[in-house]
C-alpha cells in the first residue's frame, strides 16, 4: 500500500534520512520505533513533502508521492495525526474535525463527524469550545479525531502517546484497535518501544537516520539489542 | 462614516498579515483603483443615458469589486508567491514597488489631473431642531449601510464557509492546513481577492462621498487604514473594523474640536503611541514566540 523505496531527506546541509525503505501493506499494523531525533518525524512528513524527499520514491497504492503537492496527498487516502498534535487552538473542537474533511465533496462529512463523537465522547461535549483550552490528551483524541473525517485509507500516527498519562495511552490505543478492527490500516511511529510493539503486527527499528532492523513484532521484543536500547530490559 | 471606509480597507492588511505575515503596502492602490473603475462605469452609464441612480451604481459597485479583485489576484500571483519562504524584507519591497507600479500606471493611463464623479445622490437625514441640528446625507448613509453589509458578510464568510476554515486553519498552521488538504496556494489568493473586494467598496464609497480623487488617494488612505488594523490589533478581524472605527472617529472629533490641518498628524501619533505602548492592539493577541 505504502511503499518508501530507499528515501533520503536533508535539511539544509543536514542529512536526516539516508536511503531509507520499508512498506505498509493493507489492513496491517505497522510500526517504526527509535530514539528521539533518529528521522521518524522526518519520515512521516515527508509523505506530504514536508521536507521533500531528495531523492528515492514513495508511493501509495503505486502512485508517486514525491512531487504531489502536501494537499492532494490526503485526497488519495493517507491522514497523518502529527507529532506534539497541531490542532488549530482558536478554532472551536467541531471546525477543527470539519477541516479534517476539508477536501472531502461527497455528503458522508456529517455522519462520520456521529461516528469520531461516538469514539471520543468528550469531544461531543466540547464541540463548541476553542480546541485550545483542551486537556492533552483530549487534544490527542481530536487529532486522531480529525485524522478520521479524511476517512483514511492509511492513518499515520506521530507519538500518539507523548505526553500523556498511562490511563489514557491505554485507552487512546484500545480505540487505535477498534479503529484498525474497522479496517484502517496504521502507520504508527513511537517513542514508546512497549506499547507499540504490542499494539503492531511487523515493526522497524529507524538509528540516526537509517532503518537498523525489521521483523514481526514478536521477533523485535525477543532482540537483545532492541530490549536493551528500547524496552528498557538488561 | 470616514471610519467605516478605514475599516473596510483594514480588513485587507489584516487579513494578508494574518494569513502570510507580510504588510501589502500595494492594497492602498487597490482602493485607488476602485474609485477609477467607479468613475469609469458611471461616465459609460451616462454616456448610454442610464441616468437614473441605483442601476449604475450597483454596476459601478459589482463591476468595482470585481476587477480589483482580479487586481488583487494577479499582485498575489505576481509579486508576492514567488517571493514566500524568502524572509520579510524582499515581500516587503515587492510590495513597495507593486504599489508604485499601480499609482504611475494610472497616472499614465487615466491622466495625472484629480477625477470625478458627480453627486448621485441628494439630500439630508436632519436630526435636532432649532440651533443644534445634526445633519447626515443621504450618501453618508450609504456608505454606512454598505460598510456594515460588507463587513457581515466578510464575517459570516470566515466563521461559517469551509474557504473561512481554510484561512483560519492556514493562518493557525500552514504546514498542518496543507497536510490535512488545504490548498494553502488557493486560500492565500483567496485572502487577497476577499482584502481587494472589500477594498473596492471603500473605493466606490469614497469616490461617491467626496466626489474627486487622483492616483494618489491609495497612498494616505492605505497608510490610515493599516493604522486602524495595528490600532486593532493587526491580524485580528473584528479588530480591524474597530480600530477602522475608533480611528475615524478619533480623526473626526479631532478636526472638528482642535484643528483640522493637524488630523493627519493626529492619526499618525496614534500608530506611534500604540505602537509605543500596545503593540498588540486593542483585541490582538500577545505574539508568543514558539520555542
Amino acid at each position: 500500500m505504502l511503499r518508501i523505496d530507499n528515501v533520503s531527506v536533508w535539511y539544509g546541509q543536514i542529512q536526516a534520512l539516508h536511503g531509507v525503505s520499508l512498506h505498509v501493506d493493507q489492513h496491517e499494523i505497522v510500526t517504526l520505533i527509535g530514539a528521539n531525533g533518529a528521522g521518524k518525524s522526518t519520515l512521516m512528513m515527508s509523505v506530504f513533502g514536508h521536507p521533500p524527499v531528495r531523492s528515492g520514491s514513495i508511493t501509495f497504492e503505486g502512485r508517486d508521492l514525491t512531487r504531489v503537492p502536501a494537499h492532494k496527498v490526503s485526497s488519495y487516502g493517507i491522514t497523518l495525526v502529527p507529532e506534539g498534535r497541531r490542532i488549530f487552538p482558536q478554532m472551536t473542537v467541531g471546525e477543527n474535525l470539519l477541516t479534517g474533511a476539508i477536501h472531502r465533496r461527497d455528503r458522508g462529512v456529517a455522519a462520520d463527524m456521529g461516528r469520531v463523537y461516538a469514539i471520543f465522547p468528550v469531544l461531543k461535549e466540547r464541540s463548541m469550545q476553542r480546541a485550545g483550552t483542551l486537556s492533552g490528551g483530549e487534544q490527542q483524541m481530536l487529532a486522531i479525531g480529525r485524522g478520521l473525517m479524511a476517512r483514511p485509507k492509511l492513518l499515520l500516527l506521530d507519538e500518539p502517546s507523548l505526553g500523556l498519562a498511562p490511563l489514557i495511552i491505554r485507552q487512546i490505543f484500545k480505540t487505535l484497535q477498534k479503529i484498525a478492527d474497522e479496517g484502517t490500516t496504521i502507520f504508527l511511529v513511537e517513542q514508546n518501544a512497549n506499547m507499540a510493539l504490542k499494539f503492531a503486527q511487523r515493526g522497524y527499528v529507524l538509528v540516526n537516520g537509517k532503518l537498523a532492523l525489521s521483523g514481526t513484532n514478536a521477533e523485535l521484543m525477543a532482540n537483545g539489542d532492541v530490549q536493551r536500547a528500547y524496552l528498557g530490559g538488561h | 462614516m470616514l471610519g467605516s471606509i478605514y475599516g473596510l480597507i483594514a480588513v485587507g492588511y489584516t487579513m494578508v498579515y494574518g494569513i502570510i505575515g507580510m504588510v501589502n503596502f500595494a492594497h492602498g492602490d487597490i482602493y485607488m483603483i476602485s474609485a477609477y473603475v467607479t468613475a469609469i462605469v458611471l461616465a459609460v452609464c451616462f454616456a448610454f443615458g442610464f441616468n437614473a441612480v441605483f442601476l449604475p451604481l450597483l454596476i459601478a459597485l459589482l463591476l468595482a469589486v470585481v476587477i480589483t479583485a482580479l487586481y488583487g489576484w494577479v499582485i498575489e500571483r505576481v509579486a508576492y508567491r514567488p517571493l514566500r519562504g524568502s524572509g520579510r524584507l524582499a515581500p516587503m519591497i515587492s510590495a513597495i514597488g507593486m504599489s508604485l507600479v499601480l499609482q504611475n500606471y494610472v497616472q499614465i493611463s487615466q491622466g495625472a489631473r484629480s477625477q470625478g464623479v458627480p453627486t448621485l445622490i441628494d439630500g439630508n437625514l436632519t436630526f435636532g431642531r432649532g440651533e443644534d441640528v445634526i445633519q447626515i446625507s443621504h450618501t453618508q448613509c450609504l456608505i454606512i449601510v454598505v460598510a456594515i453589509i460588507g463587513m457581515a458578510a466578510l464575517t459570516l464568510i470566515i466563521a461559517k464557509t469551509s474557504l473561512g476554515r481554510a484561512c483560519r486553519a492556514t493562518q493557525q498552521d500552514m504546514t498542518m492546513a496543507s497536510i490535512l488538504g488545504v490548498n494553502v496556494d488557493r486560500t492565500i489568493a483567496w485572502v487577497f481577492v476577499i482584502g481587494a473586494a472589500m477594498a473596492a467598496m471603500a473605493g466606490v464609497l469614497v469616490s461617491l462621498n467626496y466626489g474627486t480623487f487622483d492616483f494618489y488617494i491609495g497612498f494616505v488612505a492605505g497608510i490610515k487604514a493599516f493604522t486602524a488594523a495595528v490600532l486593532g490589533g493587526i491580524g485580528s478581524l473584528p479588530g480591524a473594523m474597530l480600530g477602522g472605527i475608533v480611528l475615524g472617529l478619533c480623526e473626526a472629533l479631532f478636526s472638528g474640536l482642535i484643528n483640522t490641518d493637524y488630523k493627519d498628524v493626529f492619526a499618525f501619533s496614534i500608530l506611534v503611541l500604540v505602537l509605543i505602548f500596545k503593540p498588540s492592539g486593542l483585541l490582538g493577541k500577545p505574539e508568543i514566540e514558539k520555542v
